[in-house]
């Protein structure tokens, strides 16, 4: 009886654990994409002239870095499913046993 | 003109393929898990499309590439606003959503609330985005099919509203999801072929193509402007609506719902996300394109606001069939629009508002689908009816109403609901009605309804006390609306609310496979 609930217990930790462990990774990449995002709109706002510098014939910086931003946020959402997928995914399992 | 028959094949061909799909949906569609999510049988990969072909508006391609035609690079802005609310949907918000919810967001606001008061306020809320986007939508459409095929507005768009109503009537979402998933494939193709066609004038190298735009244009076209976007917290303020927005569309987050679990909605976003952000780039190649092969002049005299860039440079670099297949595409990335827009707000006023507070959450099986359908056909009656009212009115202002709601009324209540013990109904409801009205009068007292709609110069209004020089609400109504939902909570306790955290997590870890905390209220 008492091994049983001492178990439950320490199940239910390491589910806490594991909510708590997805919700920093969750809002990492959340405080990144936004750190991207408004980084690049508050050039847009406050510093047009920089971002509308020729680096070569063709290119300016604004042309550069804007599908920069759209490759980042492909790129955050891979990472994310990535570890969901191999680290996250795995240890929800071992829990539910 | 020739181009038009072609068109109108293409177009036909479409239609009949989607009525098959929705005729073989139909025998399917038995109940209001088959109505409302098809039976959560919809793979991640078709699900990923279909969110692309959700998200994806007639205004992604037309109004983008022309925006882009006309002022250069500030098009883009929209690009990448649409795009980066989808990393905020998967880590924040859609594994919590499915484990969490049935049909709609509100399942997932109310878990721990009381059930009647959240879901009537979230009601309010999803009704005012679904109904203020597809006002936009529809009269979008009727005036480009007016300037593609030469049918009458008003014809237009009740055909438009017909056929949205056909699908969603009897196919429900699994005809909604294979109409999606097709128009996503057809315009994905379309985009595709057209950024190729442009490329091979330019060597394959999108810098010649920048390079020559430059050229023609002078390099202002390269540079961020202030035609599309002007003031500097205007800005910043449409950033954060498009992001959060986004994050908050009751027609996307419907879609978690589709899929077997949870990790299939994470992976579907995944694939969205690339798709959406890829027809993206192609759209600022395509407007590049029209800037160079077109030319925006000849763009301005085609009428239609500059949305007919894409499709004149389908006929310039492919001929009369392209255009003609470009044109049936934006046809059909209408319908598919407005079919899911209509689903989603049938499932709020089915599943929210009757099953859950008319009916206390003891409807049964055929009530609700015939409740279902009494809503579909009466939200497809009001879309037609308003679309053909606000006929030549400047309704550009809507869809971004529309993120704007969703980002001050949605967000909020559904991030704090799914993160903070403390949270409390009353704060819930507060914090939905607050962000909604506060969206409504600020955009009202703004120069979007005041000047450009009402037609009174800026001189007239600027200097009046009530006068919001914003035209963009978010960086107001988001905060206050967070706020509100914070003080609320402080000042009120409910202890139900308080029990049930634990339960929420740990449902929102595993799923609907644990047991179901007895409906109250």
């Amino acid at each position: 009886m008492d091994a049983r609930s001492d178990t439950a217990t320490r199940a239910r930790g390491e589910a806490r654990a594991l909510a708590r462990q997805r919700l920093w990774i969750a809002l990492g990449l959340s405080g990144a994409m936004i750190v991207i995002y408004f980084t690049f709109m508050a050039l847009f706002a406050f510093d047009k002239p920089l971002l509308g510098q020729l680096l070569a014939p063709g290119l300016s910086l604004c042309i550069l870095l804007g599908p920069l931003v759209i490759v980042s946020s492909f790129l955050l959402c891979l990472v994310y499913v990535l570890w969901a997928n191999r680290v996250f995914d795995p240890a929800l399992r071992d829990l539910d046993r | 003109m020739g181009s038009n028959a072609i068109s109108i094949g293409f177009f036909f061909a479409f239609m009949a393929l989607t009525l098959l799909i929705t005729y073989w949906a139909a025998r399917r569609t038995r109940t209001t898990e088959h109505f409302f999510a098809a039976g959560g049988e919809v793979t991640p990969w078709q699900n990923g499309w279909a969110l692309a072909g959700d998200f994806l508006s007639a205004g992604a391609l037309l109004g983008i590439a022309g925006i882009v035609t006309s002022n250069g690079f500030d098009g883009m802005i929209y690009s990448i606003g649409w795009l980066v609310g989808w990393p905020i949907i998967l880590f924040l918000i859609v594994e919590p959503l499915r484990n969490v919810g049935r049909f709609t967001f509100a399942d997932v606001v109310a878990y721990r609330l009381r059930q009647r008061p959240v879901r009537v306020a979230a009601a309010v809320g999803t009704l005012a985005v679904i109904l203020f986007y597809l006002i936009a939508q529809m009269v979008a459409t009727g005036s480009l099919i007016k300037l593609l095929f030469g049918l009458s507005y008003a014809w237009s768009v009740v055909l438009v509203g017909s056929v949205m109503l056909v699908y969603v009537l009897f196919g429900g979402m699994l005809a909604t999801t294979w109409v999606q998933v097709v128009k996503a494939a057809l315009l994905m193709a379309g985009g595709v072929l057209l950024a190729f066609l442009v490329l091979t004038h330019f060597d394959m190298n999108p810098l010649k193509l920048f390079a020559a735009a430059s050229q023609k244009y002078g390099a202002k076209v390269l540079q961020p402007g202030s035609r599309v976007v002007s003031g500097q917290w205007d800005a910043v303020s449409l950033g954060l609506g498009l992001m959060f927005g986004t994050a908050a569309m009751p027609h996307v987050l419907m879609r978690a719902y589709t899929v077997r679990d949870a990790k299939a909605a994470r992976l579907s976003i995944l694939y969205a996300t690339g798709l959406i952000g890829f027809f993206h780039l192609m759209v600022f190649i395509i407007g590049f394109g029209a800037m160079v092969l077109v030319g925006p002049e000849a763009v301005t005299k085609a009428g239609g606001g500059g949305n007919m860039a894409a499709p004149l440079l389908a006929l310039a670099v492919g001929g009369n069939a392209f255009f003609g297949f470009i044109c049936a595409v934006a046809f059909a990335t209408m319908l598919a629009v407005v079919a899911g827009l209509t689903l989603s707000g049938v499932a709020t006023l089915c599943h929210d508002v009757w099953t859950n507070v008319v009916r206390n959450g003891t409807a049964s099986e055929a009530e609700q689908l015939k409740v279902a359908r009494i809503a579909t056909v009466l939200i497809s009656v009001l879309a037609v009816v308003l679309g053909v009212a606000f006929e030549g009115q400047n309704v550009a202002f809507m869809a971004g109403l529309a993120f704007s709601v969703a980002c001050a009324a949605n967000f909020p209540s559904l991030v704090l609901a799914i993160t903070w013990r403390r949270f409390t109904t009353s704060a819930a409801v507060a914090s939905i009605l607050v962000g909604t009205l506060s969206s409504l009068l600020l955009i009202v007292l703004s120069p979007t309804i005041q000047v450009d709609v009402l037609g009174k110069t800026l001189a007239q209004v600027e200097n009046a006390w009530w006068f919001v020089s914003l035209r963009n609400p978010a960086i107001i109504c988001m905060p206050l609306s967070f706020w509100v939902a914070i003080v609320v909570s402080l000042l009120t306790t409910e202890t139900n609310a308080d029990a049930t955290f634990a339960a929420l997590q740990e449902r929102i870890l595993f799923g609907r496979a644990q047991p179901v905390p007895v409906p109250r209220d």
